[in-house]
């Protein structure tokens, strides 16, 4: 338990009070003593008066010694303590920096890992959609060519089965109007000698 | 003397041959029989009056009848030769045909005319059932394929 100083002080108050009491007593209780008896008294209570204030002196200064040592040891050990904690918070901040490093780092590592599968993803689908774009035009490109070759060659067939329909009646309207009696009749002629030639008719 | 040549000498058509024994009929009934009922086209008088008399004079009230069948029996065995023109032709024109036919062929035979337009010139004949086309349209028929290709020059 450590010394107080208040303790101290207080004791060597109560010592000082009990030696003057016995002081008093004595001298209030001395009875017609010779002058020596009283100056042996006297002396005696010098002495001790003496010896009071020496060892009060002295348990002063111990006090102050043991409260100065106190003081240093405390304050050694303050200054220790202070410097522990010190180098605790130092220890803590390094910790603290070191975490705060390895985190942002972390984060930073994973926020480029992100955006590099973002930038691969991204690009995979650019390719894959370009890629499904350019596939489904040429798919419509292709069908349209194949509908317009498809309607070409409709067109052209109805122009082969219906050409010579339409010679027949462009000339039909045309010779109508143009062949006279005579033309139409040696035509006609023209006709029966070659169906003699065949030997259609005889 | 077989009166069916005779009538077929100015005659060229069967439905003019029919037409002819019809007014025939009529007119050998009137002679025969003593009627004069009858009145005939001018067209028609005019070839009475040149069928020959001997012709006429064949006819009596017993075999009128039996002759007349028999011309008809006659003429429906006939097998015509049918002449489709891509125009209505006339009288003249029937008869020009047909002079032409009977001048150039061994067989002299009665045409039927009938009219189809689509042929645009020329003729098609049918003869004993079977159809041959020497029209203009036959022609293009024939030549579709080179018409084509010069058409086709045009397109592509």
């Amino acid at each position: 338990m450590p010394i107080e100083f208040s303790q101290i002080i207080i004791f060597l108050g109560l010592a000082s009070v009990v030696g003057l009491v016995i002081y008093n007593f004595r001298l209030n209780n001395r009875s017609s003593p010779p002058e020596a008896d009283e100056q042996k008294s006297y002396k005696i209570i010098h002495d001790a008066i003496k010896k009071a204030q020496a060892i009060l002196a002295s348990a002063e200064l111990g006090a102050i010694k043991e409260v100065a040592e106190t003081k240093m040891v405390l304050r050694e050990e303050l200054t220790q303590a202070e410097q522990e904690y010190l180098n605790y918070l130092k220890f803590l901040k390094e910790n603290a920096d070191s975490a705060k490093n390895a985190g942002d780092e972390a984060i930073r590592q994973r926020v480029e890992n992100i955006f590099v599968k973002f930038e691969e993803r991204l690009s995979d689908f650019l390719a894959q959609t370009q890629k499904e774009s350019v596939e489904a035009i040429d798919l419509e490109i292709k069908a349209a060519r194949q509908l317009l070759d498809t309607y070409k060659q409709q067109q052209l067939k109805m122009i082969d089965e219906n050409i010579v329909a339409m010679l027949e009646r462009t000339l039909a309207l045309v010779l109508a109007k143009k062949l006279t009696l005579s033309d139409q009749v040696d035509l006609i002629y023209e006709a029966l000698e070659r169906a003699k030639a065949e030997k259609f008719i005889i | 003397m077989n009166i069916l040549n005779i009538i077929l000498a100015n005659t060229y058509t069967l439905p003019d041959l029919k037409h002819r024994l019809r007014i025939l009929r009529a007119y050998l009934e009137d002679r025969v029989f003593g009627n004069k009922n009858q009145v005939f086209e001018s067209q028609d008088e005019n070839w009475l009056n040149s069928l020959p008399l001997d012709l006429l004079n064949q006819f009596n009230k017993d075999n009128l009848t039996s002759l007349l069948e028999n011309l008809e029996q006659q003429i429906n065995e006939l097998h015509p030769l049918v002449l489709y023109l891509s125009f209505e032709p006339d009288q003249n024109t029937i008869t020009s045909i047909s002079s032409w036919i009977r001048q150039n062929l061994s067989q002299k035979p009665v045409l039927e005319i009938k009219y189809d337009p689509s042929l645009i010139g020329g003729c098609a004949l049918v003869k004993e059932g079977i159809y041959k086309d020497y029209s203009i349209k036959a022609k293009i028929e024939e030549q579709k394929d080179l018409i084509l290709q010069e058409f086709k020059k045009y397109i592509t």
